[in-house]
């Protein structure tokens, strides 16, 4: 009998049915020290600019010996994928230029290679059975376009890759949403099978607002969830309080309790998305750790307190996963009341350039630092130095 | 760039009359002479489900035919609490019949997978017009591995005298007890029965199968290879570190399909290849696919159910983008 080739540690455990929530805390330090060391290793060796901009902050893959040393590890700001073009493989390995939805005017673009798409659909697929634990035969409605339709733009394309893991159904098509389609299967899906409704929140809205108008009130009990993802956006105008939002989902869709209603967090640069669990915290799977940071200085704040959101994702091969987002939360190290071990985080809101000048100003020189790396990078390779 | 392969549903009959959907896919101009590789379905998966087994095989110059159990989940005709394991062996032999009928001059070899596995053995016993077999991750001891998955021996009950209950869920669908009974009635639940049908398999046979997997045991393979006196050659090779379940494991799914590949090259074509030369569909291809395949799920469930076959209800939206037809063309790759 032959053996074949090892895989990574990170798909061993990615590509299992390991209870990952339930990991000892030295089990999960040791992994994390491990899969994140092997991924800036990586992307130092095989990405230019991320290279250059590690050196320019004394940072080598020497520097990380403990868990204690992955801060050193420099963060690449959000938007400098609006501006630059950072990338770990070679241009022929890239199978998806993953695009943002650009609601805050400009657009990043992410290149992803198979194994980094590959790993993305694993993490939906292993934090998903274990936060939300779906049924086998349970099915996706989908409250966006199908694959084909959301082309590049992540989140309805993320929305749409549910379609591999589970049947699903899209309820946007040609850019309409058929909320009359999704209410009437609602109504007829028989009570044993479950249903998990995903989409942004502000559809949900529509769908309630369409039930309410057509004095509908449905009764799916506990066979229905409701996912919400990508925030509110530029439906701002549009949000209602999280508390009222559910309190009008359980009333108009008939669900046994505020459990049934989860949100999910993950942006563009994210290759991990983030489940809640039944009591509502984002469970942070060990392949990443998430840092809440003081937005000026980019100092870790104390657990539970609020700061600009930094991650270290070990599971992209085509970018570097280590992005400081502009987007405000909390990392809590207190155990989650479902008894599941490990960090939890929430999403408090997204930069705002007026409010937050100082922040904004902060990541904008984070920027810059990136994109004179860039150029330097462009400019040595049109050299030919290597 | 690649052209995508092109899809052809076709309709086949089994012996006790009902109708099997088998999906063929090769790449345009195929010769009808190329090479096929029947795909063999696993418990409770659909044809639909084994799309990168079958991308692999057309990707690699073959001919892929995969196709739905009969009294399964899919789109060929019964009720999954009607399936048995003799019904899955004569749903094979059924559309073995059909491809030698359909292409009489391609050579044949079979994939499969899991319970499929288990089929493909008995039901290729003493079979001269297969070139090979790959089996991934196959079943060799029923009774264990049902056994591990109830959390309870019926086998041993059934056979030491003690009633079975009338069903059962397995792995979420509810199965009659024909299906245990027809596993005694046909001596196909033990190791000895496996090793046996595998002695009668006059071509060669690869077993790749997966370190941690909780339904098979490493050790009963090797027995049952070990224990093969047939002339035609044997293989096993082991995935370390992973689970039963491939589909889930994209980096060791590919790695079993690239390595069923450059087998089935080399028992059906005498051609040397290595892994790494094997075409691997991307992933982009793969989710393109897996929309067109539901397309065609849909339009056949929507003309089962217009012609009154008790189908699960299906959403409404479905009538609103089914566009696949039944024989189509998928979109030239950009991937």
């Amino acid at each position: 009998m032959k053996t074949l080739r090892q895989f990574p540690l990170i798909e061993r455990i990615l590509y299992s049915e390991e209870d990952i929530f339930h990991w000892r805390e030295e089990q999960r330090a040791d992994f994390q020290l491990q899969v994140i060391k092997e991924a800036f290793c990586f992307h130092y060796d095989q990405c230019c600019l991320f290279r250059n901009f590690c050196q320019s902050q004394g940072a080598v893959p020497a520097s990380i010996a403990s868990l204690e040393d992955i801060p050193r590890i420099p963060l690449i700001p959000t938007s400098a994928f609006k501006s630059v073009e950072i990338r770990s493989v070679a241009e022929d390995q890239i199978v998806k230029v993953c695009c943002s939805s650009g609601t805050q005017g400009s657009i990043s673009k992410v290149p992803r290679d198979n194994r980094s798409l590959e790993r993305f659909t694993g993490s939906i697929r292993l934090s998903a059975e274990q936060l939300l634990e779906p049924r086998s035969d349970a099915m996706v409605l989908n409250l966006g376009p199908d694959t084909e339709e959301a082309g590049d733009i992540w989140l309805p394309y993320v929305m749409g890759v549910l379609g591999l893991l589970r049947p699903a159904e899209n309820y946007v098509i040609e850019d309409t949403f058929y909320v009359r389609s999704l209410s009437e299967d609602l109504m007829e899906l028989p009570s044993t099978t479950q249903a998990f409704v995903v989409g942004p929140p502000v559809f949900f809205v529509y769908l309630l607002k369409f039930l309410e108008e057509e004095r509908i009130r449905l009764d799916r009990g506990s066979s229905a969830f409701i996912i919400t993802v990508g925030g509110w956006k530029n439906a701002l105008s549009e949000q209602i309080d999280r508390t009222e939002f559910m309190s009008q989902c359980m009333s108009r869709l008939g669900l046994n309790g505020v459990s049934s209603i989860r949100d999910a967090y993950n942006m563009v640069e994210l290759n991990t998305v983030i489940f809640e669990c039944e009591y509502g915290a984002k469970h942070i799977p060990p392949w990443l750790i998430v840092e809440a940071l003081d937005p000026e200085q980019l100092n870790s704040v104390t657990s539970g307190h609020t700061g600009l959101l930094a991650f270290y994702d070990a599971l992209p091969t085509s970018y570097p996963g280590f992005v400081l987002s502009d987007d405000f939360g909390a990392v809590s190290k207190e155990p989650c009341s479902c008894g599941r071990s490990g960090p939890t985080m929430e999403f408090h809101r997204r930069v705002a350039v007026v409010e937050d000048r100082g922040c904004a100003l902060r990541l904008d020189k984070e920027t810059r630092a990136v994109e004179r790396k860039a150029r330097i990078a462009r400019k040595t390779k049109e050299s030919g130095v290597a | 760039m690649l052209d995508e392969p092109a899809l052809e549903l076709k309709q086949t009959m089994n012996l006790t009359g009902y109708q099997i959907s088998c999906l063929l896919e090769a790449a345009s101009s195929t010769p009808p002479e190329t090479p096929l590789i029947i795909v063999v379905p696993p418990y409770s998966k659909t044809m639909r489900e084994l799309l990168v087994t079958s991308m692999y095989m057309s990707y690699n110059g073959f001919r892929a035919c995969r196709f739905d159990f009969s009294n399964h989940v899919g789109i060929s005709e019964g009720r999954i609490f009607d399936f048995t394991l003799s019904s899955a062996i004569e749903d094979l032999r059924a559309v073995i019949e059909s491809v030698r009928s359909w292409y009489p001059e391609a050579r044949m070899g079979v994939i499969s997978s899991s319970l499929g596995s288990r089929v493909a053995l008995r039901a290729l016993r003493d079979r001269s017009d297969v070139r090979a077999l790959v089996s991934l991750v196959g079943v060799v001891n029923l009774r264990a591995t049902l056994s591990r998955i109830l959390g309870r021996d019926f086998i041993g009950d059934y056979v030491g005298g003690q009633p079975l209950p009338d069903s059962r869920e397995v792995l979420g669908y509810e199965i009659g007890r024909r299906f245990l009974v027809d596993l005694v009635e046909r001596d196909a639940f033990s190791l000895e029965s496996a090793k046996e049908d595998l002695r009668a398999c006059p071509f060669p046979v690869v077993e790749i199968l997966a370190e941690a997997d909780t339904w098979t045991e490493v050790h009963d393979v090797e027995e049952v290879f070990r224990s093969s006196s047939s002339s035609a050659p044997r293989q096993a090779y082991v995935l370390p570190h992973t689970s039963h379940k491939l589909e889930n494991n994209p980096s060791a799914a590919r790695l079993a399909l690239s390595l069923a590949v450059v087998i089935l090259k080399r028992e059906l074509l005498g051609e040397s290849l290595e892994c790494d030369d094997v075409i691997s569909p991307s992933f982009p291809e793969i989710v393109r696919r897996n929309r067109v395949e539901r397309g065609i799920e849909r339009s056949v469930t929507i003309r089962n159910n217009l012609e009154g076959e008790s189908v699960p209800v299906q959403p409404r939206a479905s009538a609103l983008d089914s566009s696949a037809s039944l024989k189509m063309q998928p979109a030239r790759s950009s991937g």
